[in-house]
């Protein structure tokens, strides 16, 4: 069937998934846009996740894997199918945005994706992280005969511990395609990020406006930094991607009349998160955390438990799969194993390694991105000229408190696991910045003023 | 819209075009002077042979020679490589296995590897080699 047949494959499988759970009625409706850019993701996801419990967790070969996607690939549409019968029909009620802005929006995001598309004829194998761990694991899973190999103690150095949706997902598509077809991996990385344009556009255009969407895919399509590390190859992309997309479809849930679909697939969304760096583990935490912290009012109580089963139960899908690597395949975290350490006392007291990080990341944030002008100052324009909308509900804070409790999440991690601080700081602060950056920008779009000449609420 | 709103529009617009137009300048410049075949490619196309010849699974000891050893950045990536070209072998950065697959930049003899206990099993050219440790198994 070949590589883009799995893709293809993939997204329709991502699609009916996403349909059979957010039921649609069978004629193409208003909110299939977004269940389509959602579906990239989503059957990647689920693609990792078969050719994990196939290769790994059972011991079957590259074929039974491929086989057992073809039969989800059989069951999921037939379901999305049958559940479409008693749907509602769906109604778009936001007015679209002004053509010129449609244009801009296209060329910043064209530009983006042929900037990536050079980056990977470039340099196919992606940098450092990419060979060294991303996918040298999808080459163990999808040429090795033992389940433990890829996990074998001997190779320490390359993250054992990380999990694996992306070396799963590029291997499954090795699988497809009877071969190892390093352009694979590319299509991987690229998915995620023209998903997270279009995500972050099409969740906003149905929250508050189309304006406000573009704008947010206008910053994202115009970050560079992003663009560059899609290109690498490596999982930041993908993982700020779920990060994104758990909240935006959080948002929905609780926006929509029957929200527990989508508050299943934010679930769902966060949990793959977990599943693709470790950094999701802890975005897991922060999702609930941070709602149940701005949900707090009598009158949301309900809106509380209505949300949280259904997200809960869609994290759980994904975070089994996570916890039976973490207890069966993967080593202690270097990071924790380091915080385990009777020096970890010593670490949380010594104030100078608080100013460290925190320098480090104003630092990070006044240089972030490979922007003409620090996207600092940028933003603090926009909003200073937008200006600020009343907080009338919980819920549009939301995002901003997810995003703001993460960084907070690294800075205590950086602080009490690192023992080479210095150099993990130069390393990594730019890339978990990264991470955040689609849910900050999300997040300040839902803060800002509408236009009540073109929108209406 | 508001002439503030398309202002506040136009200000994040121009400045995201102007980013990534940049960026794609840069990257443009690069691509045109690209090389026929990536250094990533170039490097673990050496290898390729090696994994003909090694099982399915199983662990092979990893020997460079000491002027590159020198350059730490430049060894671990070359180390890294290696194991990237012949996954599912696990490769350890140490003679100290059965078997030893080289990464040499200088000329070694093969009388000078055997001095030091590594008979050469098969040479694939341009430093790489599978060499047998004749002290394996004696400690």
């Amino acid at each position: 069937m070949g590589g883009l047949g799995g893709l293809l494959l993939c997204v329709l499988v991502g699609f009916c998934a996403v349909r059979a759970v957010w039921t649609a009625p069978r004629q193409w409706s208003a909110h299939d846009p977004l269940r389509l850019a959602l579906s990239p993701s989503v059957g990647l996801g689920l693609l990792s996740l078969v050719y994990f419990s196939i290769r790994l967790v059972l011991g079957q070969g590259n074929g039974v894997a491929v086989s057992v996607f073809a039969v989800l690939a059989l069951i999921l549409p037939a379901g999305a199918w049958w559940r479409g019968g008693g749907a509602t029909p769906e109604i778009w009620t936001r007015k679209s945005a002004p053509i010129w802005l449609w244009v801009l929006f296209l060329i910043v995001a064209g530009v983006a994706l042929t900037t990536v598309l050079m980056i990977v004829v470039a340099s196919p194998h992606g940098e450092w992280d990419a060979w060294s761990i991303w996918d040298m694991r999808a080459r163990f899973l999808f040429r090795g005969v033992e389940a433990g190999a890829p996990f074998n103690p001997l190779m320490e150095w390359s993250h054992l511990d990380y999990p694996l949706l992306v070396p799963s997902a590029v291997a499954g598509l090795w699988a497809w395609n009877g071969g190892e077809e390093q352009w694979l991996a590319a299509v991987v990385a690229i998915s995620f990020l023209g998903s997270a344009f279009v995500v972050v556009l099409l969740a906003l255009a149905r929250l508050r406006s189309t304006t406000l969407g573009l704008t947010a895919g206008l910053v994202l399509a115009g970050t560079p930094l992003l663009t560059r590390n899609a290109g690498a190859l490596y999982a930041d992309v993908p993982v700020a991607y779920f990060f994104m997309a758990a909240v935006a479809l959080g948002l929905l849930a609780l926006e929509a009349e029957e929200g527990r679909p989508l508050a299943f697939l934010a679930g769902l969304h966060a949990g793959m998160a977990a599943w693709t760096k470790n950094e999701g583990l802890m975005f897991c935490g922060i999702f609930v955390l941070s709602f149940c912290l701005v949900i707090r009012r009598r009158s949301e109580f309900m809106q509380r438990v209505r949300f949280l089963g259904p997200a809960l139960l869609g994290m759980l899908v994904v975070l089994v799969f996570v916890g039976h690597f973490k207890f069966h395949f993967a080593p202690a975290n270097d990071l924790i194993a380091a915080g385990k350490s009777a020096s970890m006392v010593a670490r949380v007291a010594d104030l100078s390694r608080y100013t460290m990080v925190f320098w480090s990341i104003v630092e990070g944030l006044l240089t972030f991105g490979d922007w003409v002008v620090p996207p600092v100052f940028v933003m603090g324009v926009w909003l200073a000229l937008q200006g600020l909308r009343r907080v009338e509900s919980g819920a549009i804070v939301w995002p901003f408190v997810a995003a703001s409790l993460q960084l907070f999440g690294y800075l205590v991690v950086y602080v009490v696991g690192s023992d080479r601080l210095e150099w993990q700081l130069q390393t990594s602060v730019e890339r978990l910045l990264l991470q955040i950056w689609p849910l900050a920008v999300f997040s300040l779009m839902l803060l800002v003023r509408d236009s009540p000449a073109t929108e209406k609420r | 819209m508001t002439p503030r709103t398309v202002a506040a529009v136009l200000l994040v617009a121009f400045i995201s075009l102007l980013s990534i137009g940049k960026f794609f300048q840069q990257i443009s410049d690069f691509f045109v002077k690209r090389p026929v075949v990536d250094g990533v490619t170039q490097f673990t196309a050496r290898y390729q042979p090696v994994r003909s010849l090694l099982p399915d699974k199983g662990v092979i000891g990893y020997m460079t020679d000491p002027a590159a050893a020198a350059d730490e950045v430049n060894a671990t990536a070359e180390f890294y490589l290696v194991q990237y070209a012949l996954a599912p072998i696990v490769v350890v950065n140490s003679p100290n296995q059965r078997f030893i697959v080289s990464n040499f930049h200088v000329m070694m003899t093969t009388g000078a590897m055997a001095d030091q206990g590594f008979k050469l099993v098969r040479e694939y050219g341009n430093g790489v080699a599978v060499f047998e440790n004749q002290k394996w198994g004696q400690k």
